[in-house]
């Protein structure tokens, strides 16, 4: 859970957030949250509901907890990515973050499109009241 | 506690099934809005140890 909140900053500059869930109840989820100092809220699956019906539920250890397991959930509720691990080792939060990356690169790329023009027209500018106005074959 | 449905790994390209759940102030959280703001990513976890 750490190594998910060293990379939350990154996980939110992708346009995403992030939600843990366990079947512990509130108050050990919130003594949890508050000792790891998570940035994310700590979802209650305490009648392991949730686990059972995405099948991710480990029956044989302290009484039923969930798998260590990622997923990541579109806009529209599709999964883009799951991980589902036996031990209780995950997937690392620094691919995760490069799969947000990529993914949510396509939108703003208009945006981007735009912004290196002015970028270039406002350092024309700035040359032109430096250095004069010049051709460019100069 | 409602019906259980057949354990099924939702999986890629597919529609992840809602749920509601406190988080750990008792606030309810439901997926399908958690997912209006952007993608989310869900880390499921052991728990206290």
């Amino acid at each position: 859970m750490a190594d998910y909140r060293e990379h939350y900053d990154e996980i939110r500059a992708a346009g995403a957030s992030v939600a843990a869930i366990s079947v512990d109840p509130p108050e050990k989820s919130e003594a949890v949250r508050q000792e790891l100092r998570l940035p994310f809220p700590i979802l209650c699956d305490t009648e392991r509901r949730v686990v059972q019906q995405w099948d991710i539920y480990n029956a044989r250890e302290k009484g039923g907890i969930a798998k260590p397991a990622v997923f990541i959930i579109d806009r529209d509720r599709s999964v883009r990515y799951h991980s589902i691990d036996t031990t209780s080792v995950r997937v690392p939060a620094s691919e995760i973050v490069s799969i947000l990356q990529t993914k949510e690169e396509a939108p703003p790329a208009r945006r981007k499109l735009y912004f290196p023009h002015l970028a270039d027209f406002i350092r024309a500018i700035r040359n032109a009241r430096r250095f004069g106005v010049r051709s460019p074959r100069a | 506690m409602p019906p259980m449905q057949t354990p099924k790994l939702p999986n890629t390209g597919e529609v992840a099934p809602d749920f509601e759940l406190p988080d750990s102030t008792r606030a309810l959280r439901r997926l399908s809005q958690l997912v209006l703001q952007g993608p989310i990513v869900l880390v499921f976890f052991r728990g206290h140890w």
